[in-house]
């Protein structure tokens, strides 16, 4: 995803550290698909939708009282945290076989939550310019603008929060406890209804939170959720669902890519890369998990005989 | 006449090895028992003989040509089928359309014509094994008996000439095991090479020409029957002491 | 098993769905007589008829349990291809709505091999990315698509004598629909039949049964796409231009997955029924109530079909009237 306005990247130095800052944001972004995916085994294809409902969000408080987006975060959070939460006695509604169906209801959902958009705020596009970020910075000689900067850090502090809270905590350890085993952590003690909820309220949270950062980069529309959507899917299949390093590697990289792709060939080759990329990460990790896995031929694969 | 061989043959999962270096050979028209405790291998070499997985090492020879890299569908055309431990016929099918699945591209030269035809012939198949009542019953609700039963016929239904029969009798009361073990039998009669893993030896032992042990992924015995059993390493393996 | 001949075929066994079945064909056939100088209600059952095959296609890969995502990318192909063929290359529409059929049939083969082995959500998720991929593609090879613009002035279907009539479009419309529940009834018959249903349910068992899954599944995408892209020729002789939103968006790739999913996948019928109710409910009814607002009917009805209708209308109404089996 590339800033609509702002000058041309002229040189390719300039290309890559935009492209690594954006590649924070894009882990950011991911973050609350690939917790939601990790525990509860939903591919939420209406996340990139939650995003945009935070982005409307924080685009309204800036329009109207002049809030900053980092602030907002919390606010934009909300509504999808709510809705989030709202949704789980109907996953648990979700008959087999659950990943298919629950992929498709989540899309249903996607295009409800597009039509309420576009009812309550019109297609007009829009953005968040607030003008302290339009100021250029150096970085390591080269000029990158100081909004850039400061959403690259803000995402870099909640992904670091995100870690601690998966590897430090008692509840981080349970949530990875119910997604590698949804039983065993029942028997244990766990209860995988309230995780899955707290999960599902956190993995929305994530995608309101990122949406006024999402709307100060690119333009916001109705429709404009399926980019972040295809983005995180992409970072959580090549980073794996429990891992905020592997988000953020495979966030670097893909920004990266994009942002070389678009210097060097403009928008068509930087949105080529991207979808090449997914199709890439989707079958070299696909094959063996979906469908003809090798759990099926005898227990675990050959583990007793 | 060897059918098949299959030479150091290994796999190796992760850290674990499963089958270390495993050499055997299988003829027509005979029973072979594979015994061995849990974890020795056994459904891991049936994984690589049909082709499920790919071994980590070794060749496996399908009347001389190197088979090693074909994917199963091709395995199975060429005459290798097995049962599955974990029986999993298709649930939402019936018992004939499952059987006829494997009738139709088990061996399309000498298959039916049609899925009439399949059909037909797949209720003859599944009275061979006692199910024709049940054959337009929905596999899901099937007893766990039956599946296997039903595994069995879904095997047969593709000719094979290289039968790997992977806990069949579980579930089964005393006479049907019988039953089903004199339907190897006759199965042997025909020319099918039969290989068998099951936990009820003595019956197992009684029917087998021979038998192979495994332990730990190793072949540690391979004979008669009676002598397999009786040998030292078996009783090693299986009591945890040497023999006196 | 549905038995019966190719009647018995085409509908279930129940009698009360096989008269509705041929109720519902000679009125089909009828229409245009019926309709008169109301243009209007012709071109919509054009309409509902090219949405019906484009659904019966898409479910065509669901048997085998591919269920698509990006089904515009056949749709697309198709029009793009029969737009190209006539509007640049003065190729007989006929002609051009042919060829750019096969195009799209040999755009399923290629998704077949890029997908490879892939199922479930992976499988769905790179039908996405083909569609969009497509669609990005349209978008900026403007020397060849115009772009953003589009392509008009596409020449419609001549009739005979070179005359253009709505009829013309309708009945095309209505062969293509024969020859796509055709081409159901006989998979359904057919081995290959089997064999999809058993690939769904279990695709290392089927290996393991002797289907060859890949083979199979080519076969599957190459006659989703024939359709779907044949559909997508028919689109743009109706309407005359063609533009990379319309034919590519992933709105409309899921049209065919919420129209077959909501009549019924399972069933033969299913698709048709989906489509034309959707496409009919939304244009009649649906546009005077809620103007622009058809993802609410859709979202809902996708949200209604996974959560209480989950083998659609036709089964709710087969498990109402206790039907023989239900959907395979």
């Amino acid at each position: 995803m590339e800033s609509r306005r702002g000058p041309r990247r002229c040189t390719v130095v300039e290309a890559v550290v935009g492209g690594l800052i954006t590649g924070t944001f894009y882990a950011l972004l991911a973050s609350g698909f690939a917790v939601i995916l990790g525990v509860t085994r939903v591919f939420n294809l209406a996340h990139g939708d939650l995003v945009i409902l935070g982005a409307y969000v924080g685009e309204r408080l800036w329009h109207l009282a002049g809030w900053s987006p980092i602030l907002v975060m919390p606010l934009a959070a909300l509504p999808p945290l709510l809705l989030a939460v709202a949704s789980r006695p109907l996953l648990a509604r979700v008959g087999e076989p659950f990943v298919l169906r629950s992929v498709v209801l989540t899309f249903g959902a996607s295009l409800l939550i597009q039509s309420t958009l576009q009812t309550t705020f019109t297609a007009d596009f829009r953005l968040i310019t607030p003008p302290a970020w339009d100021r250029g910075i150096s970085l390591f000689g080269v000029r990158v603008a100081a909004g850039r900067l400061l959403i690259a850090a803000t995402a870099l502090i909640v992904l670091g929060l995100l870690h601690l809270l998966f590897t430090r905590t008692f509840f981080g350890k349970s949530l990875r406890a119910v997604s590698l085993d949804r039983e065993g952590a029942a028997l244990a003690g766990i209860d995988p209804v309230r995780v899955d909820r707290f999960v599902l309220g956190l993995g929305g949270a994530l995608a309101g939170a990122v949406g006024p950062l999402f709307a100060a980069i690119q333009y916001v529309t109705p429709s404009a959720g399926i980019g972040p959507t295809l983005t995180a899917i992409v970072l959580t299949i090549f980073g794996g669902v429990g891992s905020i390093g592997g988000l953020l590697v495979g966030g670097l990289l893909l920004g990266l890519a994009e942002s070389v792709a678009a210097w060097a060939g403009g928008a068509l080759w930087r949105d080529l890369t991207g979808l090449g990329l997914l199709l890439l990460v989707l079958r070299w990790r696909g094959v063996g998990l979906a469908g003809a896995s090798v759990s099926a031929i005898g227990p675990a694969g050959g583990r007793a005989a | 006449m060897v059918l098949c061989e299959v030479i150091g043959l290994s796999r190796r999962f992760g850290g674990n090895t499963a089958l270390h270096g495993v050499t055997l050979q299988f003829e027509p028209a005979t029973i072979v028992a594979l015994i061995g405790p849990n974890g020795s291998g056994k459904t891991t070499l049936f994984n690589l003989l049909s082709g499920q997985l790919p071994p980590s090492a070794g060749t496996i020879r399908w009347q001389g040509q190197d088979i090693t890299a074909w994917p199963p569908h091709r395995r199975c055309r060429a005459g290798i089928n097995r049962t599955f431990q974990v029986a999993q016929p298709f649930p939402d099918l019936t018992l004939s359309e499952n059987v006829a699945l494997g009738l139709l591209y088990g061996a399309p030269a000498e298959g039916p014509r049609g899925r009439r035809d399949a059909l037909v012939q797949a209720q003859d198949l599944l009275g061979e094994v006692g199910l024709a009542a049940r054959a337009q019953a929905v596999a899901r609700h099937l007893s766990l008996g039956d599946m296997k039963r039903l595994e069995l016929a879904m095997a047969v239904a593709t000719r094979p000439a290289l039968l790997l029969v992977d806990e069949l009798l579980a579930g089964q009361s005393p006479r049907s095991a019988q039953e089903l073990l004199a339907y190897l039998s006759r199965l042997r009669a025909r020319g099918v090479a039969v290989s068998l893993v099951d936990h009820r030896l003595q019956a197992l032992l009684a029917v087998a020409d021979r038998a192979v042990a495994l332990h730990q992924g190793r072949v540690i015995a391979e004979g008669k029957p009676e002598a397999v059993i009786k040998s030292p390493a078996v009783l090693e393996a299986y009591l945890g002491e040497p023999a006196p | 098993m549905r038995e019966g001949g190719l009647v018995g075929a085409l509908c279930p066994a129940r009698a009360v769905f096989r008269w509705a079945g041929i109720g519902g064909a000679i009125l089909a056939v009828l229409l245009p007589a019926l309709v008169g100088p109301r243009e209007y209600l012709l071109y919509l059952g054009t309409m509902a008829l090219v949405f019906s095959v484009l659904a019966q296609s898409w479910s065509l890969q669901a048997q085998a349990g591919l269920i698509s995502f990006g089904h515009a990318a056949f749709f697309g192909v198709g029009a793009y291809g029969s737009a190209l063929l006539s509007l640049r290359w003065q190729f007989s529409p006929w002609i051009a709505l042919a060829a750019a059929a096969l195009l799209a049939a040999a755009t399923g083969l290629a998704a077949a091999e890029i997908a490879g082995d892939l199922t479930g959500p992976y499988f769905s998720l790179t039908t996405l990315a083909l569609a969009e991929i497509l669609r990005v593609v349209a978008l900026h090879w403007t020397s060849l698509t115009e772009g953003a613009w589009g392509l008009v002035g596409i020449p419609g279907l001549p009739w005979i004598g070179a005359r253009e009539t709505r009829a013309a479009e309708y009945y095309a419309a209505l062969v293509m629909l024969a020859a796509m529940c055709g081409t159901s009834a006989w998979v359904q018959r057919a081995p290959l039949g089997l064999a999809l249903h058993a690939i769904r349910q279990g695709e290392a068992r089927a290996a393991a049964s002797g289907v060859d899954a890949r083979r199979v599944k080519r076969i599957a995408l190459a006659l989703s796409g024939l359709f779907a892209g044949g559909a997508g020729a028919l689109h743009v002789h109706i309407f005359h231009w063609v533009d990379p939103a319309s034919a590519f968006s992933l709105n409309l790739s899921v049209l065919p997955l919420i129209m077959a999913m909501f009549g019924g996948s399972g069933y033969l019928l299913g698709p048709p029924l989906g489509a034309v109710v959707l496409y009919l409910g939304n244009e009649l009814v649906f546009q005077r109530l809620a103007p622009g607002g058809q993802l609410w009917l859709y979202g809902g009805a996708v949200v209604l079909v996974i959560l209480a209708l989950p083998h659609g209308i036709l089964g709710w109404i087969e498990a109402r009237v206790g039907g023989p089996r239900g959907p395979v």
